[in-house]
């Protein structure tokens, strides 16, 4: 045996795709359902994280509006809220930070979205160079009756889940993006937007998920049902519990080893294994698997699969984040054999 | 689906061994130069650090079992481990292997015209991690490496 370096193991993870929505003019009487909404979260007080001194580090995989602005309300922002009198449930918060008018808007608890409308005039060659470059916002130039507008616009996805730390680094991140964005505008040379490179490591302060050990159906099932999965179960006198269901459109198995490990996998037609080793020499995370056919009629098969060892204990978020990013790797496989006879 | 590997009784007392209070464990979802370290040295692992090209990324050289291995540690991000055996295997060996693996694969790759056969595994720590889990991610792969190697001198491989 012999042991050396393994180079060409640095892979980048993927982006999570941004939901660009649209928005309505606001009316004198959502400026006074605003004002009223604004004195109810300042009568509140300080967030949870305030005199207190308790963190809360809960993951909010669906925000209700009363959460938001509780959080708003925390960071110390002061803000005006409107209704979207064209869409359910959404909202618009206008407020400042650092000095720079921003719109915070939420989607039905799913997303948000922050744009700030800049009044410079400027190219789409520029708002493409800049677009080029940012990594935490997107730029773009259109007209209305006033004129030529540029606005500046971020989104964050909460179905994936999120915290008040991640939605108070949502706003911040947007205003450092806003400061740039305009010393880009003003200047002829290229500005510095938040580089398209990797970040610098980010210390996510310690959360107090409960921890499961064993993993036992009724965890599973809480999160598949989080995930709005419906599963077919089926469990064996061997301790093997095994859920089928659909999510994104593949079919996926989910089992569970007595509590001690799971594995998920989803089944493909047969691919060569010299595809399937290019294949796992270039990912992570995964095995791409080739199986031969069991039993008269079977045919050979290829299988992704991902294994959690939960004999450390894990939390619900960890079983959560092992299907959804499971999920992207079963898509990319897909296109990955696409390509491949 | 295949029958899967069963883990054997010396893995199992390794869990127990690592069991941890699961009532009162930090959670985190980036983890530390500091915190592996700290684990490998509470694991009585002697290791030998370097840097990688790009800033955050650490390797983690040592010997367990007359075994070298190396740990990896992406920004905190993902964790890797892995050994490499220079032995004469082919691609249907390592897809034999990852038929009946669980917490590994083998890959094999071409260093400079050279056939390797890597064993490894990833935890991506984005969906949070403790201690208790990294350090079960490290002793666990020890029961990796000696399973494959008695695969390889066995009947598994050629």
């Amino acid at each position: 045996m012999a042991a050396g370096l393994s180079g060409g193991h640095e892979r980048t993870h993927s982006e999570t795709a941004s939901n660009p929505r649209r928005k309505v003019t606001m009316t004198v009487r959502n400026m006074l359902c605003g004002a009223a909404v604004l004195a109810i979260v300042l009568a509140a007080g300080p967030g949870r994280a305030g005199a207190q001194g308790f963190v809360d580090d809960r993951v909010y995989r669906y925000l209700t509006a009363e959460q938001l602005e509780d959080m708003l309300a925390s960071y110390g922002v002061g803000l005006r809220k409107s209704e979207n009198f064209t869409q359910r449930n959404v909202y618009d918060y206008d407020f400042k930070r650092d000095g720079i008018a921003m719109r915070l808007t939420y989607y039905d608890g799913k997303d948000l979205a922050l744009e700030s409308v800049f009044a410079r005039n400027t190219t789409l060659d520029r708002i493409n160079e800049w677009n080029a470059m940012a990594k935490f916002s997107r730029a773009s130039l259109g007209r209305d009756a006033a004129g030529s507008r540029v606005v500046l616009r971020h989104n964050l996805d909460v179905i994936g889940g999120v915290t008040r730390g991640t939605v108070r680094q949502f706003i911040n991140q947007f205003a450092a993006e806003c400061k740039n964005f305009d010393r880009f505008l003003s200047s002829t040379t290229v500005a510095s937007p938040e580089p398209k490179t990797t970040p610098p490591p980010v210390t996510t302060p310690p959360s107090d998920q409960k921890i499961h050990l064993p993993i036992t159906d009724n965890t599973l099932e809480r999160v598949l049902s989080n995930l709005n999965v419906q599963f077919r179960k089926q469990a064996a006198p061997s301790g093997i519990t095994v859920y089928d269901f659909d999510l994104e459109g593949f079919k996926l198995r989910l089992s569970n080893y007595g509590g001690k490990d799971l594995m998920i996998d989803a089944i493909f037609r047969k691919v060569n294994v010299t595809a399937l080793n290019k294949y796992n020499v270039d990912r992570k995370f995964i095995r791409a698997v080739a199986y031969k056919a069991t039993g008269a009629g079977g045919t050979d098969y290829t299988a992704l699969e991902s294994n959690l060892d939960c004999a450390a204990g894990v939390t619900d978020e960890m079983i959560r984040h092992f299907i959804t990013a499971f999920v992207q790797d079963v898509r990319h496989f897909s296109n990955y054999l696409s390509t491949q006879q | 689906m295949c029958p899967r590997k069963v883990l054997g009784p010396v893995v199992l007392g390794l869990v127990l061994a690592f069991a941890p209070d699961a009532s009162a464990q930090a959670v985190y979802k980036n983890v530390s130069v500091q915190t592996v370290e700290r684990i490998l040295n509470e694991l009585g692992i002697q290791y030998k650090k370097s840097n990688g090209n790009k800033e955050g990324i650490h390797f983690y050289d040592y010997t367990r079992n007359g075994f070298k291995i190396r740990l990896h540690n992406y920004n905190g991000q993902d964790l890797w481990i892995d050994a490499l055996w220079s032995d004469p295997l082919t691609i249907e060996d390592c897809n034999r292997w990852n038929v009946r693996a669980k917490f590994s694969r083998a890959v094999l790759l071409n260093n400079n015209g050279k056939n390797v056969v890597s064993l490894e595994n990833q935890f991506d720590c984005l969906g949070g991690v403790t201690d208790a889990i990294v350090r079960q991610f490290i002793v666990r792969f020890d029961g990796e490496v000696r399973d494959f190697a008695e695969f390889i001198r066995s009947s598994g491989a050629r």
